[in-house]
């Protein structure tokens, strides 16, 4: 086995790499020169789609219309109900507040009346 | 840029009118919907298996990615951004559905028993066994790892795309994507040798 990136490697090795059949360090070795070399690198892309694993993953199904629109529906009606949530929640929060402020205003406003302390009067 | 319809705007000006408009508009989130559903729906039906589960997923993590828009700081594209979400939120799920992400509509055995011999349902068998290994594997990865597969071998991305994408040389897209396939390899033979 040569790493040199001017010599290429065989396929049925290139075979072994992508069936997991070789050596930590081998592997290692052979992907450093993948790295390089464009003609190695797509006859190992190649032999990896064409392992059952490779095909697998290639054989991803795609979305369908109805299942799109029907997730879309599901999922602004989600974000409208968050939102309702959310404005009612501020609101309840606001009105309370609101309340809760208009109630303590009369004190708030109220002058503080000077503390006198008893016997401190000079009389 | 009033001219333009929100098809015709990249995804950060999009993400950008999402985060300046909040909940008062939802048609630019609903346009990154449509640019990125079929991306996710696929990388969720990777990991269950399962069309019905892959549409509950998928919601989720919509509806995850609109709570957290003003999170998006545009380090990276919204298009990885949402890719790392969507791999993080699925490997939590099946691991939290204590990894049994294989539970198919379809049960094969069931039909098998009722139509014995049949190829095509002998085929179809099989391929959903090998789909709910590869699931199981995916969910083992680390998620950079999952996320080169899916980049480079469900999205069949060129290397020079990924690399710009992840903000890394050319070379180290190759080897990263060689190096992810072994790891899910290692990992598939694991699972099919019962480890």
């Amino acid at each position: 086995m040569t790493t040199a990136s001017t010599t290429h490697f065989s396929r049925d090795l290139l075979e072994r790499y992508v069936s997991g059949q070789l050596s930590e360090t081998e592997s290692e070795s052979i992907t450093s020169h993948l790295a390089e070399c464009e003609a190695c690198l797509s006859l190992t892309d190649q032999l990896w789609t064409r392992q059952p694993i490779g095909e697998a993953l290639l054989d991803n199904p795609d979305l369908d219309t109805d299942t799109a629109s029907r997730l879309e529906r599901k999922l602004v009606a989600r974000i409208h109900r968050s939102n309702l949530g959310s404005a009612v929640t501020r609101l309840g929060t606001q009105g309370f507040l609101s309340v809760a402020f208009g109630l303590l205003r009369p004190f708030m406003a109220a002058k503080p009346t000077p503390h006198v302390e008893k016997g401190t009067k000079d009389d | 840029m009033s001219q333009l319809g929100l098809s015709d705007l990249s995804d950060t000006q999009l993400v950008r009118l999402c985060q300046d408009r909040g909940a008062k508009d939802e048609r630019p989130f609903q346009e990154l919907f449509h640019r990125y559903q079929t991306l996710v729906w696929r990388v969720c039906f990777s990991f269950t298996n399962n069309p019905q589960d892959a549409e509950d997923l998928t919601q989720e993590l919509f509806f995850k990615v609109y709570r957290s828009l003003h999170t998006f700081e545009g380090r990276s594209s919204f298009k990885t951004w949402i890719y790392r979400i969507a791999i993080n939120t699925c490997q939590n799920e099946i691991r939290k559905r204590n990894s049994r992400p294989q539970q198919s509509d379809y049960d094969f055995n069931t039909l098998a028993e009722v139509l014995p011999g049949t190829a095509t349902l002998e085929t179809e068998w099989q391929q959903n066994q090998q789909r709910q290994q590869l699931a199981a594997a995916l969910v083992s990865l680390p998620a950079e790892v999952a996320e080169m597969l899916y980049l480079k071998d469900i999205e069949q991305r060129p290397y020079l795309e990924i690399a710009a994408m992840l903000e890394i040389s050319v070379s180290a897209a190759k080897m990263r994507a060689q190096r992810a396939r072994l790891a899910l390899r290692a990992a598939y033979d694991h699972r099919e040798g019962g480890g």
